[in-house]
């Protein structure tokens, strides 16, 4: 049709959808670092830039909140864990996507109604379980409970069933084992999901406020969102503070996504699209 | 990338093993005690120099303190007791006190703490640790409503800035002078849970609950009569801005934003409002029927069960209660004593807006001990929301509330 | 010293020969599985059983024991249940929640993947300012979403008070109990649009582009186009987001607790319930707030018969198969 002769007027409206929709979209995120440098009484008022801002908010958070040891624990908990639910979940999705055995679609089912309950329930028989296992207070308990990620699974199966078995079989003729197959062909064609399940996972861990809090009975080991709470006392909430602390909690999200978006975006795709 | 990938994990594996087993255990001790509080970021400091002074006059005591968020401190305790890893000492919300006695978690401390010490404790407050007849904490703080009133706003309006409404009536007629709604501002914000509207109750002389705690009473004339007056500031008067609305402006900023003239706030908010500047005064719950009664918050200091040295830990509730750490705490904090004698030492002139909390405590009435009360609030809340939005007439809200509330206390 | 030999050969043989193919494979297969297998089994199928176990037990008045002292009452809690109008009222608010959710997140999903989908300077600074709020905190986000709807001096009232609309001035968005829900659903369709646009996004970018081609000879309008070509292809995503908008709406409770916890009030028959008062919420009431452990595990048991049920009616609505 008329693509080229409209294509002025056609990405000048496109880009004012597009900005429209950014500016819509990123409010609330905006509205945060805003509010963050806001005066203590000023947390409500509806001025959009601060008339006196201030840095006041973060450093609190800093100095008087010790902000920078729950960051230096949330980042151990985080990536660790990051690190091994994405492990455990790459060798369970691959047998999921590309084996026969005993009992696969009964198990699959099984691990998918797990996902069904709310996940509060868990809480309580896994602190038996940690406390059982004398993992009171350490990292460990913060970690390991929740490596079997269940919807990391899923999407991993998703998006490995779309490698086509023929590379598979071809490694086999070439004499790979089953190690070498994983290593060599799996691994390198699903590094896209790999990269999404780890961030995924580490956005997960890094806000799980209630788990942190109840394994660790000593302060050094609290973390980001156990820190976040503190702002909140029985009769008042500061808010500039806890937005100067959120702002400070999304860097290493936001740092993370920057590096592992295109992974990241072809990784989802291809995981959802093959139903 | 994989080798990488894989050698990192490794290592990342090592470390975590590592770094978990260094965390692990905690010293041995023949006389350590653990506390769990829940002190905010003012009130921390103080109370770590309080616990050091305990361990300085105390040879070969080490006290170890854990400060958890406010938040998730209930659910941390419950779970802690389902495993039996709670601590020896918890600072808990005076209503969730009933439910860890009730539910056996606490040891009883009137062996260990004698009728003289009690006796300078602040009754009021006290009553808070009392359940079934036994003592099961000490009260380490205790607050309770006034009202604030913006003296600049007072000014405006014509009014005198030295002198809060004295009774429900007379805060009707502030009220009108100070609502301006073109400017958006109102003589009074409040707030919606049961907690924050027994100053309501109290005033009119409405009982809670029944004498065994099998029965709510709210619901008596004197209490739909109480109720329907926050109701008519609201609907009638139209002087109250509806600071009680999900997501409304709470009365605590609006209050800082000039636009509520009067809040009701507790000793709590002292400190934050004078940073902001705002010229204030506290005066005395307006008196109703029944007179100016305040209701009854705070936290007290339980001893759990488990606890191998329940003397010392007494000791310590003891010596956080007593006249030269409750002063102290007062002073420094403008918070309102525990103790009675040191309740003394608070006069007007020095400390003209603690004054008026510590005198209002005095006739404050505190709530009958139910391990129930969380639900009981969260079955009041909805009600008295639709009393508020109009939506039902106060009577049929508290009849619904009181009868699902009996349904509970009777164990249904 | 030989027989014996020979029978260490023959069982090495006989096993071997009975793991060719399926044995090896499950073997292989276990292998691989194990570790999470492993963790699945030891931190999660034990909470499932024993919430199931909690959901036919009450915890005694007098105790904290979860484990050892807990008082068998059969059905009593699903009993209790069936006969709570709070726990009915829950679903239905569950229900009405997805209806608004799943839809819309949809629609504005597939609407910032077809703006992405040109060719564009800048498109990808674009994407990520879109798929940012997924990765933040919904607790947070609920806090910032409060101060935005509030009543009288929150930017939103003060944005339409400005066009002359003032019908929100007075309760703010989220006291009022006709929009509250949208209004949390409304900021987190925005939270979460991100995710869903990136899944349409490429798949839209997979379709192939002599199918509009030919559309276009044959004189198809754009709008033509995208109800004949680009819908029905992206099928798959539509698919995969009502499944995991359906977990998410049943389990759904942060958003309110952050923003209305569970309010604001609606007469039901009268009973004053709350307008946003969703299932999710409801078990973490009991949980949280009570330590009602059998009945929010009742509660999670029957939600998540429901769960099933809806996923299964969806699957037969959309006609798709596995």
């Amino acid at each position: 049709m008329s693509v080229r002769r409209t294509s002025v007027a056609r990405s000048t409206a496109l880009y004012f959808g597009l900005t429209v929709a950014a500016v819509v979209v990123l409010f609330p995120f905006f509205w945060m670092v805003v509010t963050a440098f806001k005066e203590p009484g000023q947390a409500f008022s509806s001025e959009i830039l601060p008339s006196q801002p201030t840095l006041e908010n973060f450093r609190r958070v800093l100095s008087d909140f010790g902000f920078g040891r729950y960051f230096a624990n949330s980042v151990i908990v985080a990536t660790t864990a990051a690190l091994f639910a994405t492990m455990f979940a790459t060798f369970a999705g691959y047998v999921f996507a590309k084996k026969q055995f005993f009992m696969k679609e009964r198990l699959f089912t099984f691990l998918l109604i797990s996902l069904m309950i709310p996940g509060m329930m868990y809480v309580v028989p896994q602190f038996a379980i940690i406390n059982k296992l004398g993992w009171m207070n350490t990292y460990r308990a913060m970690i390991i409970p929740h490596l079997a990620n269940v919807f990391g699974l899923f999407l991993m199966r998703q998006y490995m069933m779309t490698i086509p078995n023929e590379l598979i079989d071809a490694a086999r003729i070439d004499g790979a084992g089953e190690w070498q197959i994983f290593r060599k062909v799996m691994i390198p064609l699903s590094i896209p999901i790999i990269a999404t399940l780890f961030l995924l996972t580490f956005q997960f861990h890094w806000n799980n406020f209630l788990w942190q809090l109840i394994v660790a009975n000593v302060e050094r080991l609290y973390t980001v969102p156990v820190g976040l709470a503190m702002f909140k006392s029985a009769h008042e909430e500061l808010y500039t503070l806890k937005m100067a602390g959120s702002c400070i909690s999304v860097l290493p999200i936001a740092v993370l996504f920057f590096f592992a978006q295109r992974y990241f975006i072809e990784g989802m795709t291809m995981g959802a699209v093959k139903e | 990338m994989t080798k990488k990938l894989l050698s990192a994990t490794v290592i990342l594996a090592a470390a975590v093993v590592l770094i978990g087993q260094g965390c692990g255990g905690g010293q041995e001790g023949a006389a350590t005690l653990t506390i769990w509080e829940t002190y905010n970021d003012e009130e921390h400091p103080v109370f770590k120099e309080m616990v050091r002074h305990f361990e300085e006059t105390h040879a070969g005591v080490s006290i170890d303190v854990v400060r958890l968020p406010f938040a998730g401190a209930e659910p941390k305790i419950q779970t802690a007791l389902t495993t039996k890893t709670e601590p020896d000492i918890a600072r808990v919300d005076v209503s969730f006190l009933p439910k860890l006695a009730s539910k056996n978690a606490l040891a009883v401390l009137d062996d260990y703490v004698p009728e003289e010490f009690l006796a300078e404790v602040f009754p009021v407050a006290l009553k808070s640790c009392m359940y079934e007849g036994s003592l099961y904490g000490l009260p380490d703080q205790t607050n309770g409503l006034c009202l604030f009133y913006n003296r600049e706003l007072f000014r405006e309006a014509g009014l005198d800035p030295d002198r809060a409404p004295a009774t429900w009536d007379e805060l009707i007629a502030y009220g009108k002078k100070l609502t301006r709604r073109e400017d958006g501002v109102f003589g009074l914000g409040l707030r919606n849970s049961l907690w924050w509207s027994f100053p309501f109750f109290n005033t009119y002389g409405a009982e809670f609950l029944s004498e065994d705690g099998a029965r709510c009473l709210l619901n008596s004339p004197e209490g739909v009569a109480a109720f329907q007056l926050k109701v008519d500031l609201f609907e009638k008067h139209g002087i109250e801005g509806g600071a009680w609305r999900a997501g409304g402006i709470q009365n605590d900023l609006g209050f800082q934003n000039e636009r509520y003239a009067m809040i009701m706030n507790g000793p709590w908010a002292v400190k934050s409002l004078k940073r902001t500047g705002i010229d204030f005064g506290v005066g005395l719950i307006p008196a109703g029927p029944a007179g100016s009664h305040t209701n009854v918050g705070g936290n007290d200091l339980v001893v759990f069960k488990s606890c191998p040295n329940p003397e010392l830990a007494a000791e310590f509730l003891m010596f956080v209660a007593n006249e030269e750490n409750q002063r102290n705490w007062a002073l420094t904090l403008g918070q309102i004593p525990v103790n009675l004698k040191a309740m003394d030492a608070i006069t007007s002139e020095e400390h003209p807006y603690l004054a008026v909390f510590v005198e209002q405590m005095r006739s404050a009435i505190p709530r009958p001990p139910t391990p129930y009360y969380p639900e009981i609030e969260n079955l009041m809340i909805p009600e008295m929301q639709a009393a508020l939005d109009g939506s039902k007439t106060v009577k049929a809200a508290l009849d619904v509330a009181v009868k699902e509330i009996d349904k509970l206390l009777a164990g249904e | 010293m030989r027989s014996r030999d020979t029978g260490g050969g023959e069982a090495r043989r006989i096993w071997s020969r009975t793991l060719t193919s399926r044995g090896r494979e499950n073997l292989t297969a276990y292998a691989f599985l194990a570790p999470f297998l492993i963790i699945f089994a030891v931190f999660l199928v034990y909470p499932v059983v024993y919430s199931l176990y909690l959901a036919l037990h009450q915890v005694p008045s007098d105790s904290f024991d979860v484990f050892g002292g807990l008082q068998f009452v059969g059905l009593r809690n699903f009993a209790k249940l069936f006969t709570d109008v709070k726990f009915w009222w829950s679903v239905l608010m569950t229900l009405y929640y997805a209806a608004l959710i799943i839809p819309s997140g949809i629609a504005v999903s597939l609407a910032l993947a077809l703006l992405l989908n040109n060719r564009l300077r800048g498109v990808a600074i674009y994407r990520s300012a879109f798929f940012m709020p997924y990765v933040l905190d919904m607790l947070v986000i609920g806090i910032v979403w409060t101060l935005i709807y509030s009543p009288h001096i929150g930017i939103l009232v003060r944005l339409f008070e400005s066009v002359g609309i003032t019908a929100f001035s007075e309760k703010g968005f989220l006291g009022m109990s006709s929009i509250a829900m949208p209004s949390v659903v409304f900021a987190n369709v925005l939270k979460g649009a991100g995710f869903g646009m990136i899944l349409y996004l490429s798949a839209i970018q997979n379709i192939p582009r002599s199918l509009y081609e030919a559309a276009e000879i044959d004189g198809a309008t754009s709008w033509r186009r995208f109800t004949a070509i680009t819908l029905p292809l992206v099928k798959p995503i539509t698919f995969f987001m009502v499944v995991i908008g359906t977990i998410g709406a049943l389990n759904a409770f942060v958003e309110v607790y952050a923003m209305t916890s569970g309010g604001p009030s609606v007469d039901v028959g009268g009973r004053a319930l709350g307008a946003t008062w969703v299932t999710g919420y409801y078990v973490f009431d009991a949980f949280y707030n009570q330590w009602r452990l059998g009945y929010a595990s009742a509660m999670s048991y029957v939600l998540l018969a429901l769960t099933m049920i809806v996923t299964v009616v969806n699957r037969r609505f959309l006609g798709e198969k596995d």
